[in-house]
């Protein structure tokens, strides 16, 4: 029942598993030869670990004891802050003020100004200086060499301060921008013209319509009286209708200014008006009231007495002389 | 048209430099043409009173544009010596004493006129006072007399 060419295929197969078990079993010897290499090993690193896990365990509990993890720890939170309360510009600008807080730095920690803290805070324990003082004792201390010394650099420091702060302000307060301001320059420009809004062309002229002076009481006076009668008006008068040129002046103008001022002319009055006239012509100047009642002879009173209404302008129209300048 | 215009002046400080503007502004006015009125109360009082007012001193203390520093200017006699100084400037000037000041308004129509009250504080009469005072008034006669006029308070 079996023919001789299944019996081949049958052995051939059997060489075929036969060898696969070979090569399975150089397999597992290799690998038990391997498992053995490495329980050796282990066996050998096994104390080798523990002896460095202790060691390291021993370490850290030495630093945890002496406070390094903590530091560590603390140190952490400080950069936390440092990172969160400072943004990028502000480190910028440390990088760039660098030199100058290692300058800072350097100076701080010169030995004589360590020595000097040093001293201070020595002072300071010691209790030195406790008692209030009083302005005279003040007095005395500032007759102390050192405590001149120490004036001087106090001095020196405070300038220094104020300079500093001189500069410092008007950056400060450049620019507002608080939403007040610029509230503020808008009602501003709205209220006050500009002063570019006023600038003119170059070459344009500015016209001003100046005001014109109001009239004095004199002028005023001089514009309701009634104009001289002829030939009288035909001579220059100034804007208050005193003659301009003494030398025009005759009694007869005289009589006629007078009447103007509800004046009948006597002798006393003629009196008067030539002592003023030649008082005129003497100083180029009209006498006043005092100089006319004192240089007269007349009197104040008499002054008065004869001309009631404003000596001063009234005497000086009818004499033809210009106003008196003066209070008395 | 000034008829009717007329200015009061009430002189209540007696300082030479307080007494005169007062009398320079009553003796413009009368030179104006213009009515005025002159009310001494107080220590102007002391301009009118014939003791006094050929004695009257600049206040020089406590006055900041004074060329002397104050502290100076207190000690005995300064006050007096600064008088004379600008007195004799006043003079150079031509400017009347006060005394002549008050003849010269008198006799320009000017009224001068004394308060009661400060006459009765500081003790003194009629008599006591310069012949140019017309009469001595009180407030209220000084207001009726005013009425309508221009008031001045020196």
């Amino acid at each position: 029942m079996t023919n001789p060419t299944e019996m081949a295929e049958i052995a051939a197969t059997l060489a075929v598993l036969t060898a696969e078990v070979q090569a399975l079993r150089s397999e597992v010897k290799e690998l038990r030869r391997a498992k053995a290499k490495t329980s050796e090993l282990m066996d050998e690193i096994g104390p080798i670990g523990l002896e460095v896990m202790a060691a390291a365990t021993e370490t850290f509990a030495d630093l945890e004891e002496r406070g390094y993890f903590r530091f560590g720890k603390e140190l952490l939170g400080v950069v936390d802050h440092v990172v969160q309360g400072y943004t990028a510009e502000d480190v910028k600008e440390l990088g760039e003020n660098v030199v100058t807080i290692l300058d800072t730095v350097k100076a701080v920690t010169q030995p004589q100004a360590m020595a000097f803290a040093q001293q201070a805070g020595a002072a300071i324990e010691r209790g030195e200086g406790g008692e209030p003082v009083s302005v005279w004792e003040m007095m005395k201390a500032s007759k102390d060499q050192d405590v001149q010394h120490g004036m001087a650099v106090v001095l020196s420091v405070i300038k220094q301060i104020g300079r500093t702060a001189r500069t410092e302000t008007p950056a400060m307060r450049g620019a507002p921008t608080h939403p007040k301001y610029a509230k503020l320059a808008g009602r501003l420009a709205s209220s006050r013209p500009r002063k570019e809004r006023l600038a003119l062309p170059p070459g344009q002229k500015v016209s001003v319509n100046m005001p014109k002076p109001s009239p004095s009481a004199v002028n005023i006076e001089a514009m309701k009286r009634p104009e001289l009668p002829a030939p009288f008006n035909q001579l220059p008068h100034d804007e208050n209708g005193h003659l301009l040129n003494a030398d025009d002046w005759t009694p007869e103008y005289a009589d006629a200014v007078a009447a103007q001022e509800g004046i009948a002319l006597t002798d006393a009055h003629m009196a008067v008006l030539l002592w003023v006239r030649g008082a005129f012509a003497d100083t180029t100047k009209c006498p006043n009231v005092r100089a006319i009642s004192t240089g007269s002879g007349l009197g104040t009173k008499g002054v008065y007495e004869l001309f009631p209404k404003k000596p001063g302008t009234t005497i000086a129209r009818i004499a033809g002389v210009p106003k008196p300048v003066g209070c008395i | 048209m000034e008829a009717n215009r007329r200015v009061c002046i009430i002189v209540s400080h007696g300082g030479l430099d307080e007494v005169y503007p007062a009398l320079i502004l009553a003796n413009g006015a009368r030179m104006e043409g213009i009515e005025c009125i002159l009310f001494f109360t107080f220590y102007g009082l002391d301009a009118v009173t014939e003791d006094k007012v050929d004695h009257l001193h600049v206040n020089m203390v406590g006055n900041p544009t004074s060329p002397v520093p104050t502290m100076l200017m207190g000690l005995p006699g300064m006050e007096t010596m600064a008088a004379k100084m600008m007195q004799s400037k006043m003079t150079d000037l031509d400017l009347p004493t006060a005394r002549e000041m008050i003849e010269i308004l008198d006799e320009s129509g000017a009224e001068i006129y004394g308060c009661l009250l400060a006459m009765d504080m500081f003790g003194r009469t009629k008599d006591d006072l310069v012949p140019q005072v017309k009469d001595v008034i009180t407030v209220g006669d000084f207001y009726n007399m005013s009425e309508g006029s221009q008031i001045i308070f020196t």
